[in-house]
């Protein structure tokens, strides 16, 4: 498969999926009902994310880039969730507890580092 | 309806996944030099705070018995660290680390082997501080400075008033160890497009080092580091960063943080415990793959290279070579 074909084909499955997980936000409000958000992980960032974080939501979190990560989060109150090791391609998962502030890290790449809001 | 759109998703990420890690490469222009140096916004680089910073980073009476300064162990004559396997006063530690560079650290993430220090401000009072480093105490640095006529202008300059406080030493001591970056080597002027600035062996080494031997993996950025920290299977009993981090991350028992491959000295030492003195053993040892133990690296994955391919490599590595960084010492302040 051609490089262009292959960048054509990742930016419609990325629509799709965009739209899906757009759907899934709007039922969310109206049902009220626990959604999984879709994130992605690179070299060294957590690709941004459009959707808003509610308490007992789950990310699926996916390690995009060919390296492992170890990524860890850091809850209000101070308490450390260890999500252990992550490799290229695998998806892993979390489920927010409630409603804060967190900050998403890895222990391999200081660099990574993101404070996600999560709302109740 | 949940379960459809569950399937499509997946299918969605396992192909967007796919395609993406099979276009994770490498270019030159990954390796572009940056045009500015950072600061941070509470420390901003000025010309007064780096005198100040360079005379205190020179002066030994930073250290309690007034013979060592920070340049005793970061050396212009040695890259900016001291050349040895171990660090002077270190010499009874059981197990001593060897001095890193301190060239290129306004970039750094982490600092230290362990990272256990996250800004150069913080990392800055630590030799002072240790007790087989500069063995001294900051409240009675502060004092010492403050009887030393020679320092009032200086901090005046650099902070509009004369106090001397411990984060202004720090702040100082940070500020111009920003200012050392490695001089432009050939590798730069080969990114920049100069296609005759490095041999054709280094070209083939480039490729070795982002293709089959995976260093790339790390050693990534201008710098060669993305500061990430590796168990790489030395057969050493310290735990690195899994001393300063909580035990059950067993990835970071013995884990070590990557150092830049810019400006490395001829005969080494190289590794955190100064063990190999040739980059020959170096590649040999990630050749091999290093010590199986629970924390080993997921990057380290074991490869064979042709003695032409490590002669490519090493080639390149040596473009990565800017020449010392010279700068004149400054004029101590009198008492």
């Amino acid at each position: 498969m051609n490089r262009e074909l292959k960048r054509w084909l990742s930016g419609m499955m990325l629509i799709i999926t965009a739209l899906i997980s757009t759907s899934g936000s709007a039922e969310q409000l109206t049902e009220s009902e626990p959604v999984i958000h879709q994130m992605s992980l690179t070299h060294h960032d957590f690709e941004e994310w459009t959707f808003t974080p509610r308490a007992n939501d789950t990310l699926a979190i996916t390690n995009k880039s060919d390296i492992a990560h170890s990524i860890y989060i850091t809850y209000p109150d101070g308490t450390v969730v260890n999500l252990d090791v992550q490799l290229p391609g695998e998806t892993f998962t979390w489920t927010i507890p409630a409603a804060g502030n967190y900050m998403l890290q890895c222990w391999i790449h200081p660099i990574i580092r993101e404070e996600m809001t999560v709302s109740p | 309806m949940m379960k459809i759109r569950s399937l499509v998703m997946l299918a969605c990420t396992v192909f967007s996944v796919h395609a993406s890690l099979a276009e994770d490469k490498f270019t030159r222009s990954d390796y572009q030099r940056p045009e500015a140096i950072p600061a941070p916004a509470n420390n901003p680089l000025t010309e007064e705070k780096i005198t100040l910073g360079k005379t205190l980073f020179f002066d030994p009476r930073l250290s309690r018995n007034k013979d060592m300064s920070c340049a005793t162990c970061h050396s212009q004559d040695h890259r900016w660290s001291d050349g040895r396997v171990v660090p002077l006063g270190s010499e009874e530690l059981t197990q001593p680390r060897r001095t890193p560079t301190v060239m290129n650290s306004a970039w750094l993430k982490a600092l230290m082997w362990d990272g256990r220090a996250n800004s150069l401000e913080a990392q800055a009072v630590l030799p002072i501080t240790t007790a087989h480093e500069m063995n001294y105490n900051m409240k009675e640095l502060v004092q010492r400075l403050g009887e030393i006529k020679g320092y009032q202008p200086l901090f005046d300059a650099a902070y509009d008033d004369a106090e001397i406080t411990t984060q202004r030493i720090a702040m100082a001591l940070a500020t111009f160890q920003r200012t050392l970056v490695s001089n432009t080597s050939s590798f730069d002027r080969w990114v920049e497009g100069d296609e005759d600035a490095i041999s054709s062996s280094a070209q083939r080494g480039f490729e070795i080092f982002n293709g089959k031997a995976q260093c790339a993996a790390c050693h990534k950025s201008w710098r060669f580091t993305d500061d990430s920290f590796h168990d790489i299977g030395l057969d050493s009993p310290d735990r690195g960063r899994g001393k300063v981090i909580p035990v059950e991350v067993t990835i970071m028992q013995h884990a070590f943080k990557t150092p830049t491959l810019r400006d490395l000295p001829e005969d080494g030492p190289f590794m955190h415990d100064g063990s190999m003195t040739d980059l020959e053993e170096v590649i040999k040892h990630y050749e091999d793959g290093g010590i199986q133990r629970e924390s080993l690296s997921k990057e380290m994955k074991p490869f064979e290279l042709t003695e032409q391919q490590r002669t490519d490599l090493i080639a390149f590595l040596k473009t990565l070579d800017g020449g010392s960084l010279d700068i004149d010492p400054p004029v101590l302040p009198m008492e």
